[in-house]
């Protein structure tokens, strides 16, 4: 992790956006609220190329039972697979399914390759590995998304996982996560794992 | 007259504060394009002229990716409406974007969105 004071945390006053995390502080946060969902937003740096920034985004979605579509996490993951499937050269490189902060969690990890700039004559393919984890709590489903195009992408990492490490809902409950690293550090032979990456527990 | 930056195909729109009719020319990038392809660009480019009639502007952030995600919706939904059997790989891959759903689409936008295009816009 980097040094505490290379990280800012941060916390919303919108209730809709009721979670916390630590981000580094030379990112930008961007607070968005649409009418399915609200987000926070993570910029990153920009690629090599200038096509492309890493980022880190948070989605709030309600679950089917509070109006919105879905009511698992499973069926949530469903939705964004089919649909993620028709991206050109489009691989599933790592799924692990367990519990984030006490609750039922998927993560999956994928690539595809993106033309960019978008719609320019002199785009290039480039390849973007975008890991996901998918988390309900409470009346909502959370997607926590970490995108980068493929060299930028283990150089963030740690990143993203310190976000992960660091977040917290905002409801009450105090909590103590453990975290798990990466139990293989390349994607593409953690193909379909079972284990739990994030456990939590919760405490006093 | 004032360039277009987002999509480098079509190249030219109005500012907003100008007295004349707004305009469009096509680059030669499109020359040899398929008139379902240039449909496409078209719907595109014509949903940033409309934006710019409606007084919206390109002055924040939010204002260009939600004009962004706009003009690519209305490109897919055209170019999924003609392309039958055709494929282009820009105007696929636009489709593709789309079809994601709204926040993965605007959240890949925001991350193509360079700096350089609000500063460029300010003061339109």
């Amino acid at each position: 992790m980097r040094a505490l004071n290379e990280y800012r945390r941060f916390e919303s006053t919108n209730p809709k956006l009721n979670f916390s995390f630590l981000y580094p502080t030379d990112w930008q946060v961007k607070e968005i609220e649409e009418r399915t969902y609200s987000e926070a937003f993570v910029r990153g740096p920009r690629n090599q190329a200038d096509t492309f920034n890493t980022g880190i985004t948070v989605t709030a979605m309600p679950t089917r039972e509070t109006g919105g579509e879905f009511a698992t996490v499973e069926e949530a993951l469903a939705d964004y697979m089919t649909r993620s499937q028709r991206l050109a050269s489009w691989r599933e490189l790592s799924r692990t399914s367990g519990l984030f902060l006490s609750s039922p969690a998927i993560e999956v990890t994928i690539s595809y390759t993106l033309r960019l700039p978008l719609n320019s004559p002199v785009a290039q393919a480039t390849s973007i590995v975008e890991r996901k984890l998918i988390v309900k709590h409470g009346s909502h489903i959370y997607k926590i998304t970490y995108r980068a195009v493929e060299e930028d992408y283990y150089v963030f990492l740690p990143v993203f996982r310190d976000l992960v490490r660091t977040f917290e809902f905002r409801d009450g409950r105090t909590e103590v996560q453990e975290f798990y690293p990466l139990i293989t550090p390349l994607p593409a032979h953690a193909v379909h794992e079972q284990g739990a990456e994030y456990k939590a527990h919760e405490s006093e | 007259m004032v360039q277009q930056y987002v999509s480098d195909y079509w190249s030219q729109i109005q500012s907003p504060n100008s007295t004349a009719k707004p305009t469009r020319s096509l680059s030669e990038g499109l020359k040899d394009a398929s008139p379902n392809v240039l449909a496409a660009h078209l719907a595109h480019e014509g949903t940033h002229v409309q934006w710019l009639r409606d007084g919206k502007g390109y002055n924040t952030e939010d204002e260009i990716v939600n004009a962004e995600y706009a003009a690519l919706k209305n490109q897919a939904d055209v170019w999924n409406a003609v392309k039958g059997a055709e494929i282009d790989e820009q105007c696929d891959e636009v489709a593709t974007i789309m079809a994601l759903g709204k926040d993965e689409a605007k959240d890949l936008i925001r991350l193509m969105y360079r700096e350089e295009v609000r500063q460029r816009r300010k003061g339109w």
